[in-house]
């Protein structure tokens, strides 16, 4: 299964593990619960990316690096980068890490996975723009290609711009 | 398609939840009058990206009543309603006509996550009858999310150990139309592995 997908149609989902490119126009859309989306856009080249991490670390497995945010984020960086952007370049934005359902327990799968997400962009020299994490709840997180606007929106809560 | 698992080793698993199936549907017709029943409609294991893709709960949000069994045999039953199903569930169950569009009152909440409990224990009942195996369910909770978030999470603990998911997928039925209605049942790796041996010595 590919796991990078460059369209130019006007809205496209991404689903669990994948990374999408957009560039001029469109929308790229995930839904998440406890996995986080990655939002990078870079306004010069008007290219947009939306990665859905599902979990912290890869620990040597292999599979599509959209699964993972230690492989998603250097992955998703080194295209922008083919691309002619510049990491001071790229706006980046994140959303999800819920806590679904409000379990209980040592396995907090989302907060693992915000905190996997930051250290990897910290790593990589990015800087986080804004955030939009935890609770219980699930979001819709959507990523504009011409404009760079991120919005995430929780069932009941309404719709919120990501700066 | 290439990545669900072959019929034949399937066998065993679709004929315990065939009995499962028909358990909870007997159950649900008894709780609506008759008027809801239930049928298995598939049971497959596919790559864990694939599985919110392949059940597509949309991207709007939906109705859903939700179990997770506890380790060692540990799984999740989701119920998942479009809003139109789920509303006029809960009016029929409470003998009302069904709301507008309005926050859902917490009787008619109760009225769904009742229908979970009853349906969702008469599924687990059967299978526990069949392994010979006590399922340890936590009780329903009434949820009103994106349907997509809800299934990832369940899909998300077995990604942590698995490259493959099992899910069964029953839909619900009233006078004889299938409605925008079902019941995910997705056993762990463990779980299915007991069904599996349970049923080949059978």
């Amino acid at each position: 299964m590919s796991t990078v997908v460059v369209e130019k149609t006007i809205k496209q989902s991404v689903g669990m593990g994948q990374i999408c490119f957009k560039e001029d126009c469109g929308e790229l859309v995930a839904i998440l619960g406890s996995c986080i989306g990655v939002a990078m856009y870079c306004p010069r080249l008007k290219l947009a990316a939306l990665g859905h991490v599902v979990l912290p670390e890869s620990d040597g497995r292999d599979g599509p690096p959209g699964r993972y945010a230690d492989l998603a984020i250097p992955y998703m960086v080194a295209q922008f980068k083919n691309r002619g952007a510049t990491l001071a370049g790229i706006k980046v934005r994140i959303a999800g890490g819920a806590a679904m359902f409000g379990r209980p327990g040592p396995l907090q799968i989302g907060i693992n996975n915000a905190q996997a997400v930051k250290n990897t962009l910290a790593k990589a020299g990015l800087v986080l723009t804004s955030e939009h994490l935890g609770g219980t709840k699930g979001r819709r997180m959507s990523i504009n290609a011409a404009t760079g606007e991120v919005f995430v929106e929780i069932v009941g809560q309404g719709t919120t711009q990501l700066q | 398609m290439e990545t669900i698992l072959a019929e034949a080793r399937l066998r065993p698993l679709s004929r315990l939840l065939a009995a499962a199936t028909e358990e909870a549907a007997t159950a649900m017709y008894r709780w609506t009058g008759g008027q809801f029943t239930l049928s298995l409609e598939e049971a497959c294991e596919l790559p864990w990206e694939r599985v919110c893709d392949y059940f597509d709960l949309g991207d709007e949000p939906r109705i859903m009543v939700v179990m997770h069994l506890e380790s060692p045999w540990a799984g999740d039953l989701i119920l998942v309603f479009d809003e139109l199903n789920g509303r006029q569930l809960a009016a029929s169950l409470l003998g009302q006509e069904v709301p507008a569009d309005e926050p859902w009152t917490d009787l008619a909440r109760s009225a769904l996550t009742e229908t979970g409990n009853i349906v969702g224990c008469a599924y687990l009942n059967a299978i526990t009858r069949l392994l010979g195996t006590e399922l340890v369910p936590t009780p329903p909770a009434f949820v009103e999310d994106f349907g997509a978030s809800v299934l990832g999470q369940a899909v998300v603990t077995h990604a942590m150990h698995n490259e493959r998911v099992f899910v069964c997928q029953t839909w619900f039925h009233r006078e004889g139309a299938t409605l925008d209605a079902r019941l995910l049942f997705l056993p762990s790796q463990a779980l299915r592995q007991r069904i599996m041996d349970a049923m080949s010595s059978r």
